[in-house]
């Protein structure tokens, strides 16, 4: 574009000045001028049309990069009168054919076996390292062919029947981005205007490029952005579900020894109402009143001793002892309950560290919610397996798995979103509790359909690295 | 109504807290009701029930099935028996779904001694009640079933509006026999009117094509 103006400057003045001495032959002269006039302004119309066209399709498929190559090439043949072309990208190594047009089959299938590396020793290995156009008039005599035997060249010439080869490197901020390369079968060099030409091109790949890079780049942001929050919203449900499933679980244990203490306190009002009174039975209730009281407030201190200094209380903990210690404890209720067990543990574990009354805790209320899950099965067929284990990404892990009806797929999940508290003696803590104890101890609970029947509740926690405190 | 004496009432108590159990047991006590209790709902199935009013006060999360389950199950077994719920979760849904199936009370723990009293009362009153009216349909029974054949059938066509010249031509019978028969109907049933007559056919569902 830019040089047209001079040319025309030039070879006006070219005119005049011949005008002056040769009148004579003057009309057969702008003849001939005003056709190649004729011929540049329609080669710069047909350049103007190839570069808004491709413009055009930049503008309408910001995703997509290759249907712009496709019409650079295309463009480019056609106007810069070659036989075909390809479009390379480079990926940080190498360049690698993305688009190539008219190019034979063969060529093309060599170029994308094998891209251009760089390197000084080869022609595009040149560009790529220098940055600037390589053009070869004549490929048969070049130097690089007969005595280097650049592999590339040696393709071009001897697969695609290359002897004229012009080379224009795609440029972002000085860093080879890609290149577009046009070729001729016969000895014919190109143009600078032809060439000039092409490098408009490679700016208007670019461009394409960069504007692929932005939008995929936008998207991946959006995406990634739109995730994390996502993940705060659902941590921030987390937590206020864990305080609701913490408070829900407290105000039962409460309500329990307090509806204890208001029956209590009616029946020995009305004892003493009686005619006699009936002192008997309202010291019995009396009695009862003050041990509901203290049953109340050890709701409490089990509450503090669990929740209160979480931090303070970690400690080696060998979960093989643990997992006796509770189903020990729990003996009298496998009895009452008529359940068989099944305990299989790994005769060394490593330790982990936490808050041993709180894991204790959480195994006792796996333990009774396997033992309630079983309440409607036969007799013979109540049996509760335990196993400790260690798996091979160094974390234990603890499976309860009872012989009950098992819990429907789709309502697993809930499972530990509905605080179902489990009541009677102890803490009574939810699944939600339970869950929250094990994620503090950077561990995970989960649920899946026991074989053939039933559920095991699935308790993994890291184990200790050496030296903990 | 013949002087019988009532059946004592009982109130039975499902819940597995030991230290509520006694303390309910002893409130109803107080008040002169016999109590018993039990730790879950199986222990309670296998217990004979007696002859007389009872009402069950029961939680709503027993171990191994929720109460409402437990109401469900009863309901399906014919055991009627008036409930009154007690939940320590203040469950709004819950209460809605146990009143809807027949409960007595839905009582949020802790709960005031005088509602579970009163609750308590309302459902032994209700069961009498059930009772008396089970009784009295078994009692006139009793009466229909000391008629002759013909009589029941006399009463069946009396009943359903038909004159003694009707019931004569139908029955290929004199109309003072129709009559004797109607006259001897009235005085056994104990029937003051024609309308108490009817009344009872359709407690016993004799009344022809009624």
């Amino acid at each position: 574009m830019s040089t047209k103006p001079t040319i025309k400057r030039r070879g006006a003045a070219r005119v005049r000045g011949k005008q002056r001495t040769r009148r004579r032959a003057a009309p057969r002269r702008r003849e001939a001028t005003a056709a190649r006039l004729k011929r540049e302004l329609n080669e710069a119309l047909q350049q103007q049309a190839a570069t808004a066209e491709v413009l055009q399709i930049i503008a309408s498929s910001p995703g997509e990069p290759q249907p712009v190559f496709d019409a650079i090439l295309k463009h480019a043949r056609r106007i810069c009168d070659a036989e075909f072309g390809n479009i390379y990208r480079w990926d940080g190594e190498a360049l690698h054919i993305v688009a190539w047009h008219n190019t034979p089959a063969a060529f093309a299938a060599y170029r994308a076996r094998t891209p251009f590396r760089p390197g000084l020793t080869s022609l595009i290995g040149r560009m790529i390292k220098t940055r600037t156009v390589a053009h070869v008039a004549d490929a048969a005599v070049n130097e690089e062919y007969i005595k280097r035997r650049d592999p590339s060249l040696v393709a071009a010439i001897e697969i695609g029947g290359v002897r004229t080869y012009l080379g224009v490197p795609m440029l972002k901020d000085d860093e080879v981005v890609g290149a577009i390369t046009t070729f001729r079968q016969e000895v014919r060099p190109f143009t600078d205007k032809q060439i000039a030409l092409i490098a408009d091109f490679a700016n208007q790949a670019v461009i394409a490029i960069e504007n692929t890079r932005l939008l995929n780049e936008l998207k991946h942001r959006t995406e990634e952005l739109g995730r994390s929050v996502a993940e705060l919203q659902h941590e921030r449900a987390n937590k206020l579900m864990n305080l609701e499933a913490m408070t829900a679980s407290i105000s039962h244990a409460v309500r329990q020894p307090l509806a204890s203490i208001a029956s209590n306190g009616g029946a020995a009002l009305r004892f003493l109402r009686h005619a006699p009174p009936n002192l008997d039975e309202t010291r019995l209730a009396l009695d009862r009143m003050v041990s509901d009281s203290h049953l109340a407030s050890q709701v409490f201190d089990n509450i503090r001793a669990l929740f209160g200094k979480a931090d303070h209380g970690h400690e080696s903990i060998d979960v093989n002892e643990l997992a006796r210690g509770v189903l020990q404890s729990l003996g009298q209720e496998f009895e009452r309950h008529g359940v068989a067990t099944d305990v299989a543990l790994t005769a060394v574990l490593p330790p982990i560290m936490g808050h041993k009354g709180q894991l204790q805790e959480v195994l006792i209320n796996l333990v009774r919610n396997a033992i309630e899950a079983m309440a409607d099965v036969a007799d013979d067929r109540r049996l509760l397996r335990v196993s400790a284990e260690r798996d091979a990404g160094n974390q234990i892990v603890v499976a309860i798995e009872d012989s009950g009806p098992g819990v429907d797929p789709r309502q697993s999940a809930k499972l530990f979103d509905a605080f179902v508290t489990t009541k009677a003696q102890g803490m009574g803590l939810g699944l939600a509790l339970c869950r929250m104890i094990v994620e503090r101890h950077a561990g995970a609970l989960s649920i899946e359909p026991g074989v053939p029947r039933g559920s095991i509740f699935r308790l993994v926690l890291p184990a200790a690295t050496c030296g903990g405190t | 109504m013949n002087g019988r004496p009532e059946p004592q009432p009982l109130v039975f108590v499902i819940d597995d807290d030991a230290s509520l159990r006694e303390a309910l047991s002893s409130l109803f006590r107080s008040v002169g009701l016999q109590v018993k209790t039990f730790a879950s709902a199986s222990e309670f199935l296998s217990f004979k029930m007696p002859d007389g009013p009872t009402c069950l006060v029961l939680d709503v999360r027993l171990p191994g099935l929720s109460g409402l389950d437990f109401q469900a199950e009863l309901a399906k077994a014919h055991i009627d028996i008036p409930i009154v719920f007690m939940t320590g979760h203040g469950d709004i849904p819950m209460t809605v779904r146990a009143m809807k199936a027949g409960a007595v009370e839905f009582l949020p723990k802790p709960f005031r001694d005088q509602d579970m009293l009163d609750a308590v009362q309302i459902g032994l009153e209700r069961d009498r009640s059930r009772r008396k009216n089970a009784d009295d349909a078994a009692k006139l029974k009793a009466i229909f079933d000391t008629l002759t054949s013909r009589e029941q059938e006399i009463m069946g066509l009396v009943t359903a509006g038909l004159m003694n010249k009707q019931i004569a031509g139908e029955l290929g019978v004199s109309e003072i026999t129709v009559k004797v028969h109607r006259g001897n109907v009235m005085r056994k049933m104990g029937a003051k009117s024609l309308a108490d007559l009817v009344r009872m056919a359709d407690a016993l569902g004799v009344r022809r094509g009624a």
